[in-house]
């Protein structure tokens, strides 16, 4: 029995030798990739991968041309160097990481953990043992020290009473709409008010939003509901409309505090001044298969692909 | 395509759906004349309900995500299972309530007063709560919890709705918004959207609404005519219309 198949896209694309993404508008069942460079040259290399739907992430089949002339079978297995399929509409939390000592009182905090995330990771911190003032809220990951520690860039912990003795995390996938709630560090009682998000927010200048402070352990609580209209904007900071220099001064609570409960201070984006009802809404997710080091080519070579969808023959 | 056992075998068909449903604005079946030509039209029937019931799933879940991701929040804090949120209290319900009354929202629903039947009581003037079925358990435990049973009538009640609490109204859905790890301690948190009238809105995308669309064999690159298609697609934008009119209050599990 055969099975129609659609050819969804092609490409090429010269590889640096690590890991990479491409991104389809559509899930893909069927991927070829084929190394340009080496295809024919006695490489001994990987001259060709595929990748099926029903793989396991990291799996792989391909050829390798070992010289000569001779192709031999090449494969990875589950949760080795091949394909891995990415769905992000169905993104879910990666494994908790458990290893986390510390959590310093600095600016930018900066966490002790041999197992470090990635730069640009968002981490979700839990258990966050004498500082549970950040537990539960999502940070942005700004530096690593590999093996070592990891910056939390968007958080100034060097107010609170103490060091954390303990912390684990997650990385916590964000992307399924640009421009949405995030939580807030702190907000200068300044005329205008700027606010500091706990990860890159993505607002633009002219966006209108929300500012939630409902908890009185935030102190600035006069703040909470207020409207205002971006006017400057760095990757975590956007600067407001808002006089806040008579309010009460911006505070996390303490670990006491959040033990007991507490609703973190956060902002909504409601609009904009001159797109209205665009990107608050607007669905980024992507289909896409990130190429492993097995398949994804040597520095330099180039790389010819092939992405069709249609059930895979049985 | 496999070859099927038996003419009212769709399993099949379910397979595919399970493949696609993740897909946000299209959805297509295809299936071959050839295999099916005795029972095309079950199977047509049986594409065109399950095809329904994808878009209006998709659509549901897609709301949904705008919800979670752009709703203003408040934390369940008057529970006792030591975690932040906690689980939910009718302090934690009246407290939503409080402050959607005092952002102007109107109720959605009115009154159901009492009637002379036993074991009822009057529900009052109410919110929609939207959430987890996973969360079911824990309404029922709220103070003053009252089960749709107990409903003076059952007029304009809806079969998800599970029951009512003060000024909310509380429908479950298995598809219902979850936060996994979320929590303080790292437990999942349940989304309870608790809103009142015109707090958010769908909008229908001019010339690409909601189609159901279905191609006969021969349409297209199929020489033979053996194939035939299925498919929905829809283009629009959730968006929330008053976010002080909105509130997704946040519990863990007790």
């Amino acid at each position: 029995m055969s099975t129609p198949q659609t050819l969804v896209a092609t490409g090429s694309f010269t590889s640096d030798g690590n890991a990479r993404d491409i991104r389809f508008s559509q899930p893909i069942d069927y991927f070829v990739v084929r190394n340009r460079s080496t295809w024919g040259t006695t490489p001994n290399a990987r001259v060709e991968s595929t990748w099926r739907s029903t793989y396991a992430a990291g799996q792989s089949t391909g050829i390798l041309e070992t010289g000569a002339g001779a192709l031999n079978a090449a494969a990875d297995a589950a949760g080795g160097n091949g394909f891995t399929a990415i769905d992000e509409s169905t993104l879910t939390n990666q494994a908790l990481v458990a290893t986390g000592t510390a959590i310093s009182q600095a600016n930018p905090a900066v966490v002790s953990d041999a197992n470090n995330p990635a730069v640009g990771d968002i981490v979700r911190l839990f258990n966050t043992t004498g500082m549970l003032q950040v537990g539960g809220i999502d940070f942005e990951v700004t530096a690593i020290n590999p093996g070592v520690s990891y910056t939390l860039g968007y958080l100034d912990s060097s107010g609170f009473a103490a060091a954390a003795t303990n912390v684990d995390y997650r990385i916590v996938p964000q992307s399924r709409y640009t421009e949405r709630r995030r939580y807030i560090t702190t907000i200068t009682a300044a005329n205008p008010a700027v606010v500091t998000t706990s990860v890159a927010h993505n607002y633009s200048v002219g966006d209108v939003v929300t500012i939630y402070v409902p908890d009185a352990n935030f102190g600035m609580v006069e703040i909470n509901g207020l409207q205002a209209e971006i006017t400057a904007v760095t990757a975590s900071t956007f600067t407001t409309d808002i006089d806040a220099s008579g309010f009460t001064a911006f505070a996390f609570p303490t670990s006491a505090q959040a033990a007991a409960g507490m609703t973190p201070a956060h902002v909504v984006p409601v609009g904009e001044v001159a797109t209205s009802l665009l990107s608050p809404t607007d669905n980024t997710s992507v289909f896409a298969l990130r190429l492993g080091t097995s398949v994804v080519g040597a520095n330099t070579n180039v790389m010819d692909w092939w992405a069709y969808s249609g059930e895979n023959p049985v | 395509m496999k070859m099927r056992q038996s003419e009212h075998d769709y399993s099949w068909l379910r397979k595919i759906m399970k493949g696609i449903r993740r897909v946000s604005f299209a959805i297509i079946i295809l299936w071959s004349v050839g295999i099916y030509a005795e029972s095309n039209s079950l199977v047509l029937n049986e594409a065109a309900a399950r095809l329904g019931q994808s878009m209006r799933e998709t659509e549901d879940e897609l709301i949904r995500d705008m919800l979670a991701g752009t709703a203003s929040v408040i934390n369940c804090t008057n529970g006792v299972n030591g975690d932040n949120p906690t689980e939910i209290t009718r302090a934690d319900v009246d407290n939503v309530v409080a402050t959607l009354q005092n952002n102007d929202a109107d109720f959605i629903t009115n009154m159901i007063g009492g009637e002379d039947k036993f074991g009822t009581g009057p529900v009052r003037d109410a919110y929609f709560a939207l959430s987890d079925t996973n969360m079911i358990g824990q309404f029922e435990n709220v103070n003053g919890f009252i089960a749709k049973a107990q409903y003076p009538n059952q007029v304009g009640v809806l079969s998800s709705e599970w029951g009512s609490i003060g000024n909310t109204r509380i429908y479950v859905s298995s598809r219902g918004s979850v936060t996994t790890n979320g929590s303080l301690l790292g437990a999942d948190i349940y989304n309870v959207f608790i809103g009142g009238q015109e707090s958010y809105a769908k909008i229908e995308q001019n010339g690409v609404s909601a189609r159901f669309i279905y191609h006969p064999p021969g349409h297209g690159d199929d020489p033979a005519e053996l194939r035939q298609t299925a498919a929905w697609r829809m283009a629009q934008v959730p968006r929330i219309t008053n976010d002080a009119w909105i509130i997704s209050l946040r519990c863990t599990l007790a």
